[in-house]
């Protein structure tokens, strides 16, 4: 039943369908689903006028964006900072590739090779990132430029290429 | 069984790790050039000894240091089968299959690295070397040939005599063998040639032994046979064993041989922990070996061809296939990058060979590469692909994809076409040259939809500027975008990744064709929802 209810009331769009009319359509026992699809956070049950409506997740925000000034206010103002933080982005990533190549070229050995953990602890330090941070950047720099970094398997951290990890890098 | 591109069997070997036999075909740039460097090495030292006896500076050192499925034992085997050079000769070991290394142990070993036509040939020059001696007079040798005075009443010559053991017709006695070994050679000198006649071996029981009798070796190879020899040694780790004997030999100079050394870069910085002393030495190598660049996607592909360049001699492989399975192997590594390995691509298409035959595939289809995948790597799948596509598809469109903005207007226009058709929204009939597309969802607010996909990102911002003060000709503009553009309150940014290029594209090639089946139009709802079209 429970997914019965839920295509209705994903069906309903951004009006919702009242909870008396869910339990028309189902009966006086999908009280139990309503309250189960509540509980999974897959429902959202709320006033509108002096009934109780029912809307999928996405609908209620989608009813609330639209009907609640104060809401709106708030979206625009996440949305605002979402667009800063994209902005600023970019910035971030040309300084972690200047401090990351510049540890690669000091510490690397005459054929290049640098270990990946020590590079973390200089780069992690001077931008105050964490080793997560470090990591992802170091992914999507290494995917997004295959001829200019090669990594090499082996070290005791690094990043999972193949299933393996690879703990050493240099640049080509 | 006929396999794809003509060929009679399939050119890839199917091994983990190569075999002599496959390593007779070596393909890429980055390969080749390091082959020509150790070639190189050995010739300008061939150079140096040729008309002279050898010495301690006629040693060289290179190394090989590259990641795991580089190409690095293949290159190694390669050297060592080499026929069109004779000036070498070469023992590949494989320190990894040695266990515990003991002086004895490795000894075995690097013999067994030769091959044993090179000590028949040895052998055979040797005996001949005693034959001449015996005709000179020399009553020893002529007692280690067996050579009697009822031989010499049958008029047997000592030549005949040399032959017969040559050819194993008769046997040589060990001691007499001893004895003339012992008055004319050193000891390790006479302990090797005793068990290369005898095809025997012996105990070695110290450092000294391994390396006086691997010095005898390389000076019988140079003396009698005029060859130089490579010693490969793979797979050196940082074991204090392993060590221990590189140092060694290193420091040796054993004359007229080239040493080479296979590691990996995780492992040559634990030798240089490990034993800075042994890392010293490998820093200072004649050559350093370096493979940058083999697992590049161009090396990939140049080594890919090579096998069925090879194995297929005539002209059935052309430009065209070449080229054409160029494109789908690049496609293939540029998105999974479990295929950037010589080790893998190398196995992928020895299964794609094989399931191209089953499939009666007159080349390396997609679709033969879709089944491949499916049974060698069942687990892969496009990246971030709401609309999962197959991977023969994906293939198909990457290397069909032109001008993406058109193809990515047709698209989204169509999904449109698809959400009006299953009732999301109504598409309006009176196209507005602001936008790409025009509908009302259900509540009646109008959409106006703008794609702006050109790859001159500086052209793409000016675009939307543009598009944005068209707003107001509706209630919600949509741009969907490749460019990375702030957020507005005037319009919808929508950013468009590969994947969900690949993905609109898919969808569209389906619906114009009219094959989306059900499981699909839901994929497809969620594909429209994610660019909020729905």
């Amino acid at each position: 039943m429970n997914s019965q209810i839920l295509e209705k009331v994903e069906s309903s769009g951004v009006c919702g369908i009242k909870k008396a009319e869910l339990k028309k359509l189902f009966g006086a026992d999908c009280e139990v689903s309503l309250d189960k699809l509540v509980k999974e956070e897959k429902i959202i049950v709320d006033n509108k006028g002096v009934a109780h409506y029912v809307w999928s997740k996405d609908n209620y925000l989608s009813h609330v964006s639209q009907n609640d000034p104060k809401f709106k206010i708030l979206s625009n103002l996440v949305k605002n900072l979402e667009s800063k933080i994209l902005q600023t982005k970019p910035q971030e990533n040309i300084d972690f590739k200047i401090h990351f190549d510049k540890s690669i070229s000091e510490i690397s050995s005459s054929l290049g090779w640098a270990p990946l953990s020590d590079i973390r602890i200089k780069v992690c330090q001077i931008l105050n990132i964490t080793q997560e941070q470090f990591y992802s950047q170091v992914s999507s720099l290494v995917d997004a430029n295959p001829s200019k970094y090669e990594t090499s398997t082996g070290g005791q951290e690094g990043i999972h290429v193949r299933g393996m990890l690879h703990g050493y890098i240099r640049r080509l | 069984m006929t396999y794809p591109y003509g060929l009679k069997s399939n050119p890839y070997p199917s091994s983990p790790t190569p075999t002599e036999h496959d390593a007779k075909i070596l393909g890429g740039t980055k390969h080749q050039e390091a082959k020509h460097s150790i070639v190189e090495c050995i010739s300008e030292l061939y150079k140096q000894i040729s008309r002279k006896n050898s010495d301690e500076n006629d040693f060289r050192l290179i190394t090989v240091v590259q990641d795991v499925g580089s190409g690095k034992t293949h290159l190694a085997l390669h050297i060592k089968t080499l026929k069109t050079r004779q000036d070498i000769v070469t023992a590949y070991v494989d320190l990894s299959t040695i266990s515990p290394k003991t002086n004895e142990s490795i000894y075995n070993s690097i013999i067994r690295g030769f091959s044993r036509e090179m000590f028949a040939e040895l052998r055979g020059k040797f005996l001949m070397q005693i034959c001449d001696k015996a005709q000179k007079g020399d009553n020893l040798a002529k007692k280690a040939l067996g050579y009697s005075f009822l031989d010499r009443l049958k008029g047997v010559t000592l030549k005949q005599k040399a032959e017969e053991i040559i050819y194993d017709k008769n046997t040589i006695s060990q001691d007499v063998l001893r004895s003339y070994l012992g008055a004319h050679y050193s000891q390790h000198e006479a302990a090797v040639l005793q068990n290369i006649i005898t095809n025997s071996s012996d105990r070695i029981t110290n450092l000294d032994d391994l390396h006086g009798r691997l010095a005898a070796l390389c000076k019988f190879f140079h003396n009698l046979l005029g060859k130089v020899t490579l010693f490969e040694f793979d797979e050196l780790d940082a074991q204090d064993s392993s060590l221990e004997f590189v140092k060694s030999l290193i420091n040796a100079h054993i004359p007229a041989s080239v040493l080479l050394l296979i590691t990996t870069p995780s492992l040559y910085m634990d030798i240089q922990r490990a034993n800075p002393s042994v890392f010293d030495r490998l820093e200072k190598a004649n050559y350093k070996i370096d493979l940058a660049g083999a697992n590049s996607v161009d090396e990939l592909i140049e080594i890919a061809i090579e096998y069925i360049k090879e194995a297929s001699k005539t002209e059935r492989f052309n430009k065209k296939e070449q080229h054409d399975l160029a494109a789908k192997i690049r496609v293939l590594c540029d998105e999974f990058p479990e295929f950037r390995n010589v080790r893998s691509i190398i196995n992928i298409l020895n299964h794609a060979i094989e399931q191209g035959a089953e499939l009666d595939a007159s080349e390396i289809t997609e679709a033969v590469i879709d089944e491949t995948i499916k049974h060698t790597y069942p687990g892969l799948k496009i990246k971030g692909s709401i609309m999962e596509v197959p991977i023969s598809e994906f293939i198909k469109i990457k290397r069909t994809t032109g001008t993406t903005q058109t193809q990515v207007k047709e698209a989204i226009a169509n999904l449109v076409n698809y959400a009006h058709e299953i009732g999301n929204v109504s598409k309006s009939s009176k196209p507005n040259p602001s936008f790409d597309v025009m509908y009302s969802d259900p509540f009646g607010t109008k959409i106006g939809i703008a794609v702006v996909m050109n790859d001159d990102h500086a052209k793409n911002f000016e675009t939307i500027s543009n598009v944005v003060k068209s707003s107001a000709f509706v209630d919600k503009l949509i741009i969907i975008t490749n460019t990375s553009i702030p957020a507005s309150n005037l319009a919808t940014i929508v950013n468009v990744d590969k994947s969900k290029v690949t993905d609109l594209l898919y969808f569209n090639n389906k619906y114009t064709e009219h094959k989306l089946d059900e499981p699909e139009s839901e994929r497809v709802k969620m594909l429209a929802k994610t660019i909020s079209v729905i």
